[in-house]
């Protein structure tokens, strides 16, 4: 009797996990032909459109993306949204985290921000606290500040104030951005001249982006340094906080830009990251789980889920109360070790791999179609991206080129391709593994041998320190940010600078690599030339290929429009842009 | 009794001790940088050089290892986070009583519905109410948590509209997540109590009570359950020790800021300090709660007690069983 119920119970358990997955894969063929007209429709959006920069001087007032008029609501406009990870502490400088992607912008506003609309793919740069910065040198920048901004506690926020904010954090020695500020000078009470050690494309302007600033008055009058305590500029204070739970904002007395809030004016200081006049109390939920984040999302708990799991948008997607949106998180690449220690310093072999891996079939393995494929080391919205990377010839799968160079590397090194034993070393996450399986295959069928490639993994700091050493890989795959960054440069740097990093991805210390990547990196040299230079020497070596680019997707409340631009500066959920008909939200 | 519990206060010491200086030495060892781990991956090597100087982490094995063995069990200092820099001390303190009460209501569910259960099982021995009662400890033992969660979650929360899906902001929070940590506890402390009623059952007093003519209930609760509680008191202890640890899954599911949340996030983000941290005060709490067990074996089972009571009880005890022997005779 026990081993029949036991025989049963196992049953329901499996046939209700495969009723979830069948779901699951009639999503994943929909969603595969959604994913993939999506990644049309992208594409064809791209090349119709050239991403480009929006300074703050040409564009006067925030572009509507949709005109909306909703019927009037006079109840309480209380918002809650769902993330998957808690602050932890307030203070204005922590360690980066989900929590505080999240969660800081709402209390802080610093300088600058980029923000990058993830429909047009256009990067619109807003002067926040800042009224104009300006280089004045190899490495120096003026920045004034606005007049009339003053902190949620009163406090008046001037130079002297950035300059504190700044000092400390260097002091804190949390964020890296920031070591490279050698001095800064106070010219007078809203202008101040910043130094920088280096000057590299992108290190100003992220210094002035991600940053917070707290007036020195405030700061010095909390007792443990905001971490439970914040006072920032933004509209919003924090009402209530508990800790792994959930934080209340309302909003302050007064804003020091309401104005700008009103007129929409760019030029005065407005950003849609800031703009919460349609939102009086907004609550953000911590939900660990995805899982319990969507049912929240169906229950109607929350009115927005920062993170969807890709695998359910279909079912958002057919349904009448619920909306997506998706952003643009990642890209993946293969890159080569170019040492000694590797086989794969032969070019030829580094070339056939090249053009044995289908770029579309490993989107299509690790992402169900929801993405793009890539045609160059950049993205589209990047401010150095160059439009003839798009639609071009780049390393296109081809078996039989692929095998063609396969066999040159045969002859040149005397190896038998069936004999080759590579390794293949990517991060412990669901896309990468799903990509380094296809890979393996693809390599299989090249070299005629399916256990040619042995797949290694670890864990996010495991990998940073593993890959470090020439010994340990092949091949990798390098993740690169899209959301948070706005140049090319940046993800370059992060793997290719030897002079900064100490390695290079690709284990090239002949000298070489540096050529290229230092004029990329630096302000002054930074130019279509450099950056041309830099992807062509790549291409030309075949150093790597970059597969995809990787999209996910958060999900709100019918009632909630414009969710184009959901994702604002640095991948913060922007809510201050979307727009809310609050009569027909049920509160 | 009071020596006894000196005697195993003091042996809690070096166990404590050695569990600190093996966590240390397994993170010490782990490949990974914890500077790198903060500064991200675009970080220079001169930063990270700088975070690790400020962070001691430069420092060789055992000048790391004298400072937190001084720092946790001198000053009673755990330090601080590397990721986010806040005290342990203190988050331990917040999340602990919320994985506190979760385990507490756990075990007062798992003892008031598991032994009961058992009871009828062993009592109804080869019925309908015995097959009903094991058929249920079989779905507690088998069920996968986190499998058996979404379900609830999905009737209860999202068709039925009764609980919430996460957050324990109000009382109805809780009550899933009490549900789904005593599930395997009370499976299993029914299982136990089963079988340890069916041996007391056989045993000749429960004859003789039924043979005076005491009623069922009287004999089952007044003379059987009391001696079949000693595996009982064990599988409770060990049930509250496991869910003290952290109901992991349970508290991802739910969003339950736990020791188990927290622990996770940890070994996730390369957060030594915390990893440490909350291992050694979770060795120190299931060393007590082993301690409180024992105690609590010698209260219920006198025998045991015997064992304990000091030399000159004894002897006072059998000098006054004597002379009362020899006045009598």
């Amino acid at each position: 009797m026990k081993k029949l119920t036991a025989l049963v119970l196992t049953a329901v358990m499996i046939l209700s996990l495969a009723a979830c997955s069948s779901g699951t894969s009639d999503n994943t063929q929909n969603g595969a032909a959604q994913g993939n007209s999506e990644a049309q429709q992208v594409t064809e959006a791209t090349t119709a459109h050239k991403a480009e920069v929006v300074a703050a001087e040409d564009v006067t007032t925030e572009p509507a993306f949709e005109e909306e008029t909703f019927a009037p609501f006079d109840g309480p406009k209380e918002l809650v949204v769902g993330i998957s990870a808690d602050i932890g502490t307030w203070d204005p400088w922590g360690s980066f985290s989900g929590g505080r992607q999240n969660m800081a912008p709402v209390i802080y506003q610093a300088l600058t921000a980029d923000i990058a609309n993830q429909e047009t793919y256009e990067i619109v740069h807003y002067n926040v606290l800042a009224e104009s910065t300006e280089r004045i040198g190899n490495g120096e920048y003026r920045i004034k500040i606005r007049e009339g901004i003053v902190d949620t506690a009163g406090n008046p926020f001037t130079a002297e104030d950035a300059i504190f904010s700044y000092q400390t954090c260097i002091d804190q020695g949390r964020l890296g951005q920031v070591a490279i500020i050698e001095s800064m000078e106070q010219e007078d009470d809203l202008t101040f001249v910043m130094k920088l050690s280096s000057d590299n494309v992108g290190g100003f302007s992220d210094i002035c982006a991600a940053i917070n600033m707290v007036t020195k008055e405030s700061y010095e009058a909390s007792p443990d340094g905001m971490q439970t305590t914040p006072v920032g500029t933004s509209p919003m204070v924090l009402e209530s906080y508990t800790q792994g739970s959930e934080a209340v904002f309302v909003k302050a007395d007064s804003y020091w830009n309401d104005a700008a809030n009103e007129s929409k004016d760019v030029k005065a200081g407005y950003c849609g990251m800031w703009d919460y006049s349609n939102i009086d109390k907004v609550t953000y939920r911590i939900i660990n789980n995805i899982t319990s984040m969507e049912l929240a999302l169906e229950n109607g708990e929350i009115d927005i889920a920062r993170a969807i799991s890709s695998e359910d948008v279909e079912s958002f997607e057919n349904s009448d109360t619920v909306k997506t949106f998706f952003y643009w998180d990642g890209s993946y690449s293969i890159a080569f070790n170019t040492s000694e220690n590797s086989v794969c310093q032969n070019k030829n072999l580094r070339e056939a791999i090249a053009y044995a891996i289908d770029s579309e079939s490993c989107l299509s393995a690790a992402c169900d179609n929801r993405g793009g494929v890539a045609t160059c080391w950049s993205f589209w919205t990047f401010f150095d991206y160059l439009d003839e990377w798009t639609d071009r010839e780049y390393f296109n799968y081809n078996m039989d080129t692929a095998k063609d160079y396969l066999k040159k590397f045969e002859e040149e090194t005397g190896m038998k391709a069936s004999d080759l034993s590579l390794e293949l070393l990517y991060q412990n996450e669901d896309t990468a593994e799903a990509t380094a399986l296809t890979i393996q295959n693809f390599i299989g069928i090249l070299t005629g041998n399916p256990n040619c490639v042995t797949l290694t993994s670890y864990d996010r700091g495991t990998y940073t320190s593993t890959k470090k050493s020439p010994d340990t890989f092949d091949i990798t795959i390098v993740n690169g940010q899209l959301t948070t960054r706005t140049t090319s440069c940046y993800n370059w740097n992060d793997v290719s600078n030897t002079k900064v990093q100490g390695y290079n991805i690709f284990h090239d210390y002949t000298g070489e690599i540096d050529k290229y990547i230092e004029p990329v990196m630096a302000e002054e040299t930074h130019n279509d030339d450099t950056v041309r230079a830099f992807q062509q020497f790549i291409d030309d070596n075949c150093y790597l290929k970059c597969l995809f680019y990787e999209v996910s997707y958060g999900a709100a409340a019918g009632w909630i429009h414009n969710t184009g631009a959901a994702i604002g500066a640095k991948g913060f959920l922007n809510i201050g842009a979307l727009t809310y008909d609050w009569a027909n939200s049920g509160k | 009794m009071i020596r006894y519990i000196l005697k195993r206060i003091l042996t809690i010491i070096p166990v404590v001790l050695l569990v600190a200086v093996v966590v240390f030495t397994v993170m010490y060892f782990s490949p990974g940088n914890p500077a790198e781990i903060i500064l991200g991956p675009g970080a220079s090597e001169e930063n990270i050089h700088t975070l690790e100087v400020q962070l001691g982490l430069d420092q060789p094995y055992f000048v790391q290892l004298g400072r937190f063995m001084f720092n946790t069990f001198i000053r009673f200092d755990l330090g601080n986070s590397y990721v986010n820099d806040i005290s342990i001390s203190h988050e331990l303190a917040m999340r602990f009583p919320k994985t506190l009460l979760l385990a507490v209501f756990a075990i007062v569910l798992e003892l008031i519905v598991g032994i009961p259960l058992g009871m009828i099982a062993a009592i109804k021995r080869n019925r309908w109410q015995d097959q009903l009662c094991m058929l249920f400890a079989l779905i507690g033992v088998s069920a996968p948590a986190f499998w058996l969660g979404i379900e609830m979650v999905l009737i209860f929360s999202n068709k039925l509209h009764l609980l919430p899906s996460s957050g324990i902001s109000t009382w109805t929070g809780w009550i899933l997540p009490v549900i789904l940590v005593s599930l395997r506890g009370v499976a299993q402390m029914a299982r136990q109590a089963r079988s340890s009623m069916l041996e007391v059952i056989k045993s000749d007093y429960v004859t003789t009570g039924r043979a005076k003519g005491l009623k069922e209930g009287e004999i089952m609760f007044k003379y059987a359950l009391p001696n079949a509680l000693i595996p009982l008191i064990q599988t409770a202890g060990n049930s509250f020790a496991s869910s003290l640890g952290g109901a992991i899954v349970i508290e991802s599911l739910f969003s339950i800021p736990g020791i188990g949340q927290y622990m996770i996030q940890a070994i996730g983000g390369r957060d030594y300090a915390v990893i440490r941290g909350t291992v050694v005060v979770l060795s120190i709490a299931f060393c007590l709660i082993m301690l409180i067990v024992d105690l609590i074996f010698a209260f219920v089972d006198p025998r045991i007690m015997a064992q304990y009571s000091s030399r000159a009880k004894k002897e006072r005890y059998r000098a006054g069983h004597g002379k009362e022997v020899r006045s009598n005779a």
